[in-house]
């Protein structure tokens, strides 16, 4: 972990305008608070309807998000690895990718706050060298025909800058989750599609058309099962990436989540068009895209 | 099954070993009032549902004030309160760092301005000194909900900062404390 990984938390933490003895000192004697709720008759009780719902509502964002990040899959099944085997190829090559993603979201309002989903489409614009590697990124908010940025970021598995609406802030931490070098693909399906080849967790399952394309139907899915309450299931979840036939470029990813909360279910969909998958030589034009295109 | 002497037994015990925690929880989101109400309420829970209470209480606590809070709010405009507390109520800690380089201030501005999901995720492990797994059982989600939390959180409290005039690159400076 480096210092600057560690340091946002710290100073914040120094930042802390009230201390535990100060708020204690302001608060009304604890002997005081005691004896009250102490007097007040247990059977008083009121089930936390409202409560459980929400930690519900919690734990199916928290069931999103895991399908979204497609950690969970599925057994390789037999005879179509060949195709699986040439779609992961086709994406691991060492050299310069160019990727546009379009994102859009369908799910109920509840989910669409816990996980700060876009109201609009999600453009993504990202370049990443697998050989260096390095990587930069866009993402901007397609909303009522206007173009909102929401980020751009440039860096390396060790180090980042990122810009935001509001300031642009050089960093060098590496993922600072897990204190691991960052994947420099991660910002669409493939490098989701690559862990789950690498972990044999990849089927192949028919051959569908798209917009004249035919295109090779890779299946991760799993059953989640209870998320972190028992009313709240997880029925089914999947996740589909269409490969083009011919160049096994990615085509579109699909994620769908069926829930049953309190014996409701609802559903959350997601997909994401690649209108732009392609290498590009490694030439310096091509690889300075890798640098953020604005500062400050 | 435990009896109601044991039941009181235990709720005096976690009373007694909690409640500086829970008070400082609500104090540092709330004004006094509100805050005071949030704290005896938490606790009214805490004593109806003893039986029902985890081994380790504290992130259930802290969970149920952190509802009552919100509960508040509907009532009165609690977000104002918030920010009232982190612009104006500080009750400032003199030795510590942040405060010696003249970065509390760009630290609670920073935090102002972020959605009170951000707020919240960064506050209980910087305040509330939660470790993740406890602030993931505060906030009701799983732990890899919280570190997804948790990592835009923090992006988004360096670029404020950033935003504020604060230079990111000044941290690289210091040494943790």
């Amino acid at each position: 972990m480096t210092r600057n990984n560690l340091d946002d938390l710290k100073l914040l933490g120094a930042a802390n305008p009230v201390r535990a003895e100060d708020a204690v000192a302001d608060a009304e004697p604890a002997r005081t608070l005691l004896e009250r709720v102490l007097a007040t008759p247990r059977e008083a009780v009121e089930p936390p309807r409202r409560s459980r719902r929400r930690a519900g509502l919690v734990a199916l964002g928290a069931a999103v998000v895991g399908l979204i990040l497609a950690v969970v899959v599925a057994s390789l099944g037999n005879g179509s690895a060949s195709v699986v085997d040439r779609a992961y190829a086709a994406v691991s090559k060492p050299t310069l990718y160019h990727v546009v993603t379009r994102m859009t979201t369908d799910a109920p309002a509840f989910i669409e706050r816990e996980l700060d989903l876009p109201r609009g489409v999600e453009v993504m614009e990202s370049w990443y060298d697998l050989k260096r590697p390095a990587y930069h990124y866009v993402a901007y908010e397609l909303r009522d025909g206007r173009r909102i940025f929401g980020m751009e970021a440039a860096g390396d598995p060790t180090r980042e800058t990122l810009r935001m609406p509001r300031g642009s802030v050089p960093g060098r931490a590496p993922d600072v989750l897990t204190g691991k070098p960052r994947e420099v693909e991660r910002f669409d399906p493939t490098a989701e599609f690559k862990a789950a080849y690498r972990s044999d967790n990849v089927r192949q399952q028919g051959i569908v058309t798209v917009a004249g394309r035919r295109a090779y139907r890779l299946v991760i899915e799993h059953d989640v099962g209870p998320v972190s309450d028992p009313q709240f299931i997880a029925r089914s979840s999947s996740s589909v990436m269409l490969f083009d036939a011919q160049t096994l470029a990615p085509i579109e990813w699909v994620g769908r989540v069926v829930f049953e909360i309190n014996g409701r279910r609802g559903t959350f969909r997601g997909r994401l068009r690649y209108t732009t998958f392609e290498t590009l030589p490694r030439t310096p034009e091509n690889l300075a895209k890798l640098k953020m295109t604005t500062t400050g | 099954m435990e009896d109601d002497d044991q039941l009181r037994e235990r709720f005096e015990r976690v009373f007694h070993e909690h409640h500086a925690a829970v008070c400082a929880y609500a104090f540092r989101r709330a004004d006094r009032a509100t805050a005071q109400d949030a704290v005896s309420e938490t606790f009214l829970i805490a004593w109806r549902r003893c039986s029902e209470l985890p081994a380790e209480p504290l992130p259930w606590l802290l969970s149920t004030a952190r509802r009552v809070l919100a509960n508040q709010r509907r009532a009165s405009d609690h977000q104002r309160s918030i920010e009232r507390r982190l612009a104006t109520d500080a009750v400032t800690q003199t030795s510590d760092p942040a405060d010696s380089l003249g970065y509390a201030s760009a630290c609670r501005a920073a935090l102002e301005r972020l959605g009170e999901r951000d707020r919240e995720t960064l506050m209980l492990l910087a305040w509330e000194e939660l470790d993740r797994h406890a602030a993931a059982g505060a906030i009701g989600c799983s732990r890899a909900t919280f570190a997804v939390r948790l990592h835009r959180a923090r992006h988004r409290f360096r670029a404020e900062l950033a935003a504020g005039g604060f230079e990111a690159a000044t941290l690289d400076t210091m040494e943790p404390a």
